[in-house]
């Protein structure tokens, strides 16, 4: 079923429609907010706060641009404004509890967790969309309202950081 | 970290073609694209386990609560907004009303000053016949049919009542036809129901 179709249902009220969208969007949507916030109540909090503004705001969506970009920009505004009223990012302490980090892999990817919140917000943000997120640079640019060539520089020196700390931190491929 | 196509390549300035052909000869750009490719995979490989399905539930629940209120708010809405046009209309009739009386309603004639002589003359003269009648008029308990006087009286205050507003209204404007006219009406229906009175007593 086409997107339009689906979104014309919803601003027509019909619940099973948005239900479509939010099954085609709750994973790249809950895993963006979970690298952006750090844990997962957080991240589902912000994903559920998402799909609630996009409930009451659909009725104006104009298509002026994809709805997965409006549907992005509302989650990382939301992201933002939740790392803003936390003092200090989640404890690592309550982070090594969860599943992430148990397993194979658990130190590399609880390096990667601390080097993504060491990385200013935009790089984090751009790497984060392109990566969890699998938006395009371009849509990447509309959600965060910055140039594409902003974004390609961004991601690369994002990708740079995360190199050079996990270096630093003895990581061998 | 010395060579640069990797950096070209990510900002777009050499094609993807141009970094492949690079990449063939070059070690260190091979190092840097492993190494952010497990990084990636790495960051995209997210363990943790989410709950879509008890989030939906949530989320449905509060869409629903909403779109309750909303429905409510706006039958709160609807039912203000038929209170307020009612009242608009109401307002509206109400003015128009006061228009058509004040200033489109044809007024009463105005009685010259011989003319309202005249009809004083004719209520006096009533008002003489009332009283002269109103001597013989007994209400009493053991005087005939108690319902038949009942009623005589009845009728009676309900015309001196009458009479009362016109006279109030003749004070404020003595020229007025219309009331003459109910006034000299009124007294007549006084003094002919007293005429009645008197004759039923008389031959009970």
């Amino acid at each position: 079923m086409k997107e339009k179709d689906i979104i014309e249902r919803c601003q027509a009220g019909e619940i099973e429609a948005f239900k479509i969208l939010y099954d085609r969007y709750n994973r790249p949507l809950l895993h963006t907010a979970y690298r952006m916030l750090g844990n997962t109540h957080d991240a589902e909090d912000a994903v559920q706060t998402a799909f609630l503004k996009v409930h009451k705001s659909i009725k104006g969506f104009k298509y002026k641009s994809k709805f997965s970009t409006y549907l992005f920009r509302i989650l990382i505004n939301i992201c933002i404004d939740m790392n803003k009223k936390k003092s200090t990012y989640s404890s690592m302490e309550t982070i090594k509890d969860s599943a992430e980090f148990n397993g194979p892999d658990y130190a590399v990817r609880l390096e990667i967790d601390k080097a993504l919140r060491k990385l200013p917000s935009k790089q984090r943000e751009c790497f984060l969309l392109f990566t969890v997120g699998d938006r395009k640079q371009k849509e990447i640019a509309e959600i965060l309202d910055i140039s594409v060539g902003g974004v390609k520089s961004n991601i690369f020196q994002a990708k740079v950081k995360l190199r050079a700390y996990l270096n630093e931190y003895k990581y061998k491929d | 970290m010395n060579c640069r196509f990797y950096e070209k390549f990510s900002l777009g300035k050499i094609t993807k073609k141009e970094f492949e052909q690079h990449l063939k000869h070059c070690t260190e750009c091979q190092r840097m694209v492993k190494q952010d490719e497990k990084i990636e995979s790495l960051v995209r490989d997210i363990k943790t386990v989410f709950h879509p399905d008890k989030l939906w539930n949530n989320i449905e629940s509060s869409v629903i609560t909403e779109q309750g209120i909303s429905k409510s708010n706006s039958n709160v809405y609807r039912m203000t907004f038929k209170i307020m046009r009612a009242a608009a209309v109401l307002i509206i009739i109400l003015l128009a009303g006061v228009i058509i009386k004040d200033y489109l309603a044809p007024q009463p004639p105005l009685l010259s000053d011989n003319r309202i002589k005249q009809y004083i003359n004719e209520e006096n003269t009533c008002i003489q016949t009332i009283e002269d009648l109103e001597k013989n008029v007994q209400f009493s308990l053991n005087n005939g049919n108690i319902d038949q006087q009942l009623r005589y009286k009845e009728y009676l205050e309900t015309v001196n009542s009458q009479i009362k507003e016109y006279y109030q209204a003749l004070d404020k404007n003595p020229a007025n036809t219309h009331i003459r006219n109910y006034l000299i009406q009124a007294l007549k229906d006084k003094k002919q129901v007293l005429k009645e009175f008197v004759r039923v007593q008389r031959n009970s």
